[in-house]
């Protein structure tokens, strides 16, 4: 018989650590023990790393076990992890022997593979979003449409800055869009994502929500 | 030497003794005087009641104590009378009122042999034999009717026959046994019974003849007397078959009368009554049977006891006296010690007669306690009432199998559950159909426009970026970025700096290119640089950071800044480490203890560094650390440089007062603006041309493309203007 306790041990431990951690703000004696919660969080979160890899490397391998799928991806992204980690656990060896941490060789592999790899797709998106653009006013014409692309290029227009060509009212569209109608959505997002984080923290203690599947 | 016998044992005792020597119960009773006088009228264990003449003796006692018996016999009667008031309330009320009929037609003629009966009474009695003569004279009455009026007569009498035929057929066994002793009480009472019950009987029949005053008396005694009827009858519903069925025996025996009886109550019986064998004087000569007795006689028939009684000595006695009874002889008597001369000093007492009357002759036999239904005994042979009779099979009735009751199923479906249910048949039947699958053409107008833009994007660019000289002049200056500068230099020398590389490496370009300037202006004001990441990539781009960008100035780790490397846990962490860094952080990045390096000794917690510049390119980040670090820098200033998709989210915190950030540059302009505050080119000056000329290729494209499309549509709608208008 398959007990359940899971579901009300993982919500009794939510609520109390949440509960702890939040008097802690209020209460000075209770900062040691919300310390000591925040620490074991932390710990949790690394380990939680090392769990996402390994569930990482378990799921490409039954990939590549599975004939019909593509199974090459998969040999070639265990052995870039394989590899990366032996590159990075003999430069730590190296740092600790030597007590010069330059990291040779995960500097070359972050320059020359990682960072270009990722830069890259950052073009491609470029490209792409430009494209998007193009395509704005093609499918409707409507009032909403040809406001968010006449935005769009009193934006890009304000941030250039030509010599031979200088229109100071251009920076101060630019400015008054960022400091006015882009300034005012942002704090209205901050306040809704507070408020959110507030709400999400009382769901929690109070048990009302459990995204840990409790 | 005579022996005292124990009465409860039988064995001989000394005659002194007081106590039986074998079973230690008491010889003399505590009260002797009362005892020896009724040790003559005292029944024995083993003796057979046998019933006494007690009319003498009653004949004797005076008059009130006569009246005072007749009251108790009456009483005494109540256990037949139990039985019969129980069965009275399940027959119909026809049939009881038939029943009333028939006892007091057949009760009126019985005679009275009483001699200590009240003159009056007898005066009373002979008159009403007078009346009865003239009403049991039906034939002269009859000849003086018409006819017409005998023929309703005769049809008025045909109903009680058949309700006679009726009550014979309708009546359970049970109820004909308690009918048929009825009936054949009062044919024994004319016959059989002893003197003192025949004048109750006729005290009852006279009642009738009383006169008013002295019935109204009599009605009153028997409203008195019903509550107690009922609450017997009460109780003899209440009492189960098993405890019945010896009162049943008891009355069938009374019923029928010497036929059951044996031998020696045939003998009293006929002692006692040779008055009540006389034929009364009404009964024609050489009937043997009354009409009363022929009417009882109807009911009596069904009992299905007759066969059993037959033989009434085997009837008693077989079977029913245990056999260590039966099987005991005069041998074994000897050898318990009792001489036949022992055994017969062993006088059987003897009990008033009204005693022997009551007490019942016989032990219930198991044929008698079957159902009266007829049905078979049913003996439980299994589970822990396994011997026991008279139970309910339940095995039988858990096994019995039986088929479940089929429901009728009608499936109710509302109309919306039916508008899905085609929905679904439709889609289903839709996954069965082949679609073909349309061929794309090589070359589409939308790869080839992708390709245009890339291609144009990319020689645009690459182009603007080899070209070293001024295109575009650099943006104008931001307080927010004089802020910062401020800030740094307002640095002492060798100050420890707190920086967090919070970005990723597809930002690198852009995040490069904004810190390389900041960095460089703290490097120049000689900081001891703490780099730390929330980031698990941040600790190797910082590397990477300061191995490309700042090689001019020589920082070397352990001694002008230290990596702290990557702190998990997000917002957690991060709280964790403000409040605590030396516990969060023990390690550097290359393994060695950072805390006693130069960049942080003396740091103890986050305000005890003199700027904290947070590098990232998510708002998220920018939010966790104003929210989580801010509180505790305690006038340590915060500042910040994040990219240009962060800047809308950052700027918030930097535009309000007081101000949760000291210092922001955002994107590729406030990177080029900071390195021309500061006077030293870096990345930002050799992106600005190729960051421009991109803008502007997008402002073209999208400006042409924006035009071509709205040149589209408006003709397309002016062909249907004009369809419309032709049309």
């Amino acid at each position: 018989m398959k007990l359940k306790f899971r579901a009300p041990l993982a919500t009794t431990i939510a609520i109390a650590v949440g509960l702890v951690v939040l008097v802690g703000y209020f209460i000075p004696a209770a900062q040691t023990l919300r310390f000591i919660f925040l620490r074991m969080g932390i710990v949790l979160a690394a380990v939680a790393l090392l769990v996402g890899v390994l569930n990482l490397i378990s799921v490409h391998f039954r990939k590549i076990s599975d004939k019909d799928s593509k199974g090459g991806y998969s040999l070639v992204l265990i052995l870039a992890l394989l590899a990366t980690l032996g590159i990075g656990i003999y430069d730590m060896f190296k740092a600790h022997m030597y007590g010069n941490p330059n990291f040779e060789w995960m500097n070359w592999i972050f320059t020359y593979i990682q960072r270009p790899i990722e830069t890259s797709l950052m073009a491609v998106m470029t490209v792409s979003l430009t494209c998007a653009a193009t395509h704005l006013l093609r499918r409707k014409l409507n009032f909403l449409a040809i406001g968010f692309f006449i935005i769009l290029l009193l934006v890009l227009m304000g941030t250039i800055s030509l010599s031979m060509i200088n229109f100071p009212i251009l920076e101060d569209i630019r400015s008054w869009i960022i400091h006015v109608p882009a300034l005012g959505g942002a704090r209205g997002l901050l306040l809704g994502i507070a408020l959110g984080t507030i709400t999400t923290g009382l769901r929690i203690i109070t048990g009302s929500d459990r995204p840990y599947e409790g | 030497m005579t022996k005292n016998h124990c009465p409860m044992c039988g064995k001989p005792n000394p005659e002194d003794s007081e106590v039986c020597q074998f079973c230690e119960a008491r010889l003399k009773p505590l009260v002797a005087s009362s005892s020896e006088e009724k040790d003559s009228s005292s029944l024995t264990p083993e003796q057979i009641p046998s019933q006494k003449d007690s009319d003498e003796q009653e004949r004797t006692l005076p008059a009130l104590l006569q009246d005072a018996r007749n009251e108790t016999s009456n009483e005494e009667v109540s256990p037949s009378t139990y039985n019969e008031s129980a069965e009275k309330g399940a027959v119909e009320d026809w049939l009881l009122k038939l029943q009333d009929n028939l006892n007091t037609e057949d009760d009126a003629p019985s005679p009275s042999t009483e001699e200590d009966d009240q003159d009056w009474l007898q005066r009373i009695r002979a008159l009403e034999a007078k009346d009865k003569a003239s009403e049991k004279s039906p034939h002269s009455k009859k000849e003086d009717l018409p006819q017409w009026l005998s023929e309703i007569e005769a049809e008025e009498k045909e109903p009680e026959v058949t309700k006679d035929s009726l009550a014979a057929d309708l009546m359970t066994k049970e109820m004909k046994i308690t009918f048929g002793e009825n009936a054949q009480e009062d044919t024994l009472g004319q016959a059989e019974m002893p003197d003192w019950l025949k004048g109750e009987i006729e005290d009852d029949a006279l009642e009738e003849k009383l006169p008013d005053w002295l019935s109204m008396m009599n009605a009153k005694e028997a409203e008195e007397k019903e509550p107690e009827a009922s609450e017997d009858s009460l109780d003899a519903d209440l009492i189960p078959k098993e405890m019945k069925a010896p009162f049943r025996e008891d009355t069938q025996e009374e019923v029928l009368g010497q036929a059951g009886m044996p031998d020696w109550l045939k003998e009293e019986i006929k002692d006692d009554a040779p008055e009540a064998e006389q034929e009364p004087e009404w009964l024609p000569s050489g009937e043997t049977e009354t009409p009363l007795e022929k009417k009882v006689n109807v009911f009596s028939q069904p009992i299905t006891m007759d066969d059993e009684m037959e033989d009434p000595e085997e009837d008693i006695f077989a079977g029913d006296l245990p056999k260590w009874l039966t099987e005991a002889t005069s041998e074994e008597l000897a050898e318990e010690g009792l001489s036949e001369d022992a055994l017969a000093e062993i006088m059987p007492s003897e009990l008033p007669g009204w005693v022997e009357a009551m007490r019942p002759v016989k032990t219930p036999s198991q044929n008698d306690l079957e159902p009266l239904g007829g049905e078979e005994e049913y003996i439980e042979n299994s589970g822990p009432l396994a011997g026991m009779s008279n139970i309910l099979p339940v095995e039988a009735a858990i096994n019995k199998a039986q088929k479940a009751s089929k429901h009728p199923f009608k499936l109710k479906v509302t109309k919306d559950q039916q508008h899905l249910i085609a929905l679904l048949e439709s889609i289903i039947s839709n996954e069965k159909r082949t679609v073909e699958k349309q061929t794309t053409p090589f070359i589409s107008t939308q790869r080839v426009l992708r390709w245009i833009v890339g291609l144009v994007l990319f020689f645009s660019i690459g182009i603007s970026s080899l070209y070293k000289g001024t295109l575009f002049s650099y943006p104008l200056h931001k307080k927010e970025i004089l802020s910062l500068i401020e800030s740094i230099q307002a640095l002492p020398k060798e100050a420890p700096v707190l920086i967090a590389f919070d970005y990723e490496p597809a930002l690198s370009g852009e995040m490069n290119a904004i810190t390389a300037s900041i960095v460089d202006h703290l490097m120049l004001q000689g900081a001891y640089l703490t780099i730390i990441s929330t980031s698990p990539t941040g600790p190797v781009l910082a590397e990477n950071f300061l191995s490309t960008t700042q090689t001019s100035h020589y920082y070397v780790h352990g001694q002008q800044y230290v990596n702290l490397g990557y702190i998990p846990g997000g917002a957690a962490g991060l709280l964790s480490f403000v409040i605590a860094p030396q516990n969060i952080t023990p390690l550097a990045f290359n393994g060695a203890d950072p805390w006693t390096m130069q960049p942080l000794r003396g740091i103890e917690s986050i305000s005890d560094f003199s700027l904290v510049l947070v590098i990232t390119d998510d708002p998220d980040n920018a939010r966790t650390w104003v929210e989580q670090v801010q509180p505790y820098l305690a006038g340590t200033p915060l500042t910040m440089a994040v990219s240009a998709q962060a800047e809308p989210l950052v700027r918030p915190y930097y535009e309000v007062t007081p101000r949760q950030i000291a210092g922001l540059v955002a994107g590729l302009p406030g990177g080029v603006s900071y390195e021309q505050l500061t006077g030293h080119g870096n990345l930002g000056q050799e992106y600005w041309n190729a960051f421009n000329i991109g803008v502007i290729v997008t402002l073209l494209m999208l400006f042409i493309s924006g035009i071509v499309n709205v040149g589209k549509i408006l003709v397309s709608k002016g062909k249907e203007n004009e369809k419309k208008e032709s049309a």
